[in-house]
């Protein structure tokens, strides 16, 4: 036998051993081991349905109560009308109607949408408690910390790569491309509400809307467009709402959005480099980091909102809010009504030389 | 490689009355597959400290999942895609394939210690070469080559094309023999 089959043989003698020794596997305990895993992991996913309902149930609750009975919540600017309350609060509460359903399903696509709503209603409600304390009516805090709970206690049960079906199933980048997804469709959620609070008198949050729309359905057709486009909208996104171009957008709205396109530029970074030099999928140590940073975010989130939201409502801050916004609201207003007129006018004298 | 028998994996097919009776047919199911499933966890994994743990996990993944799948696959196959990911998840969580250097028992084959020794440090030096391999090439590697299934069973499990199981398999054996041969010579 020359050298180089000896060799071979060697490879195929131990490949042999290695089937020989897989095969003589077996399981040591029998089914009621299994019976009663299968039992509590049962127990466990009903109670996270469970959790999550009653949560979103008593937002709800809060809402329609803080509308109804005005006391329960904070003093409302007296410029502040029903109906605006109502636009506001419009988009959440029928998304978060549509979560007690979504949640109960098995796919990884409802889990993502579920997952959106509560991280863009946490960081709204959040930022708003913080920016104005005193100001914002009890319902934010109670939203923020109902959401929070909900992300802490989902974590990332629901989004293993079984449940993935339908156009987006990431093969590599799993972990990734999902909470990209997620922010992605969480910043639009944000949009939505606000421009719907405004009743879509502002161009330029609808048209950040939009593009947030087409991105993120380049995103979930897993195209590299739809990634380049949701970087581009993420930075225009954070640089209007940085530099409080962003018409017709509360300041912590603005920076709400600021910080989850950040977050999502950040997040994509090993996609983006595996794209340009080349690159197989995730690193293990990222993927066993990252719920961990996902947790304590969200932690950090609802402690700053109940440190501000612990002394209560201000009635000077509340007024002087009112105020403020007051003037803001008239001369956005007038600015608006100046700018559709102008370009009214524009057409009008185009068609009419 | 031994095939479950049909009435087990009939599941796919039927129309799942209740949760109970959901139960009831995992639970065959259980029966019929959970050495092929443990055989196939501690191939991906080399850990065998953690297989009872990974197989009920798979199983219990496979119940929570099962309104998503689809059918395009056999259930068999659709099962051990499933343990793929396990295994992933796992080897993720602990770094590296915790024990796979050796396997714990002695095969009854009348080998001296020394023989049995031998044995034991081939196998280890096998899966430190599998070790080494990129997580997608590995798991084609033990998929395509160790257990034996077939290309088309590979890609479904792996969610690939068949010419990239192949791909990945065939480079995978290359590297792993090259390794093999190169610390023999």
């Amino acid at each position: 036998m020359n050298d180089s089959s000896r060799k071979r043989s060697s490879y195929e003698d131990i490949l042999a051993m290695v089937r020989a020794d897989a095969a003589s596997t077996s399981m040591l305990h029998g089914e009621a081991g299994f019976q009663q895993a299968l039992r509590l992991a049962l127990r466990q996913e009903r109670q996270r349905v469970i959790i999550t309902i009653v949560v979103i149930a008593t937002m709800l609750g809060t809402w329609v109560a803080s509308f109804v009975w005005h006391p329960i919540a904070n003093e409302l600017c007296p410029w502040l009308e029903p109906h605006d309350v109502f636009d506001i609060g419009l988009v959440p509460a029928i998304n978060l109607c549509l979560c007690i359903v979504l949640v109960m399903f098995p796919h990884a696509g409802a889990q993502m949408f579920v997952r959106a709503c509560c991280w863009s209603y946490l960081v709204v409600c959040a930022f708003s408690t913080a920016a104005t304390p005193g100001v914002m009516p009890l319902d934010f805090p109670v939203t923020a910390l109902g959401c929070g709970t909900i992300l802490l206690v989902l974590g990332a049960h629901g989004l293993e790569p079984e449940r993935y079906r339908g156009v987006f199933v990431p093969l590599a980048h799993r972990v990734t491309l999902t909470w990209a997804m997620i922010l992605g469709i969480a910043d639009l959620q944000t949009l939505l509400a606000v421009n719907q609070a405004h009743r879509w008198m502002y161009p330029l949050p609808d048209a950040c809307a939009l593009g947030m729309v087409i991105a993120a359905f380049g995103l979930y057709r897993l195209r590299v467009w739809g990634l380049w486009l949701n970087l581009g909208m993420n930075a225009i996104v954070a640089a209007l709402a940085v530099s409080n171009n962003l018409v017709g957008v509360s300041l912590p709205v603005a920076y709400t959005l600021a910080a989850t396109a950040i977050a999502q530029t950040v997040l994509v970074i090993p996609l983006v480099r595996s794209i340009l030099h080349g690159g197989t999928d995730e690193h293990p140590s990222l993927l066993r980091v990252m719920p961990w940073i996902a947790r304590v975010i969200v932690a950090l989130i609802m402690l700053t909102t109940i440190v501000f939201a612990w002394r209560g409502p201000d009635p000077d801050a509340l007024q002087r809010f009112c105020s403020s916004h007051a003037e803001e609201r008239e001369c956005q207003f007038r600015r608006t009504q100046k700018t559709i007129f102008n370009h009214m006018k524009g057409m009008f004298d185009e068609s009419n030389p | 490689m031994s095939k479950a028998p049909g009435h087990a994996l009939a599941l796919g097919t039927a129309v799942v009355a209740s949760e109970e009776d959901k139960q009831e047919r995992f639970c065959a199911m259980y029966r019929a597959e959970r050495d092929s499933i443990a055989r196939h966890l501690v191939a991906l994994t080399g850990d065998r400290t953690s297989m009872e743990d990974l197989v009920n996990e798979t199983f219990i993944r496979a119940f929570q999942s099962f309104e998503t799948f689809e059918g395009r696959s056999s259930l068999r196959t659709w099962l051990h895609g499933i343990a793929v990911n396990v295994a992933r998840n796992h080897r993720a969580k602990h770094h590296r394939r915790a024990a796979a250097a050796l396997p714990e028992h002695s095969q009854e084959t009348g080998a001296t210690p020394e023989e049995e020794l031998n044995r034991r440090q081939a196998i280890a030096r096998f899966h430190r070469a599998i070790d080494e391999l990129e997580p997608r090439l590995r798991d084609a590697f033990v998929l395509r080559v160790i257990e034996q299934h077939g290309l088309k069973e590979v890609a479904e499990m792996l969610t690939i094309p068949v010419s990239t199981a192949h791909a990945w398999a065939t480079r995978a054996e290359r590297l792993v023999r090259a390794r093999i041969e190169g610390e023999g010579s």
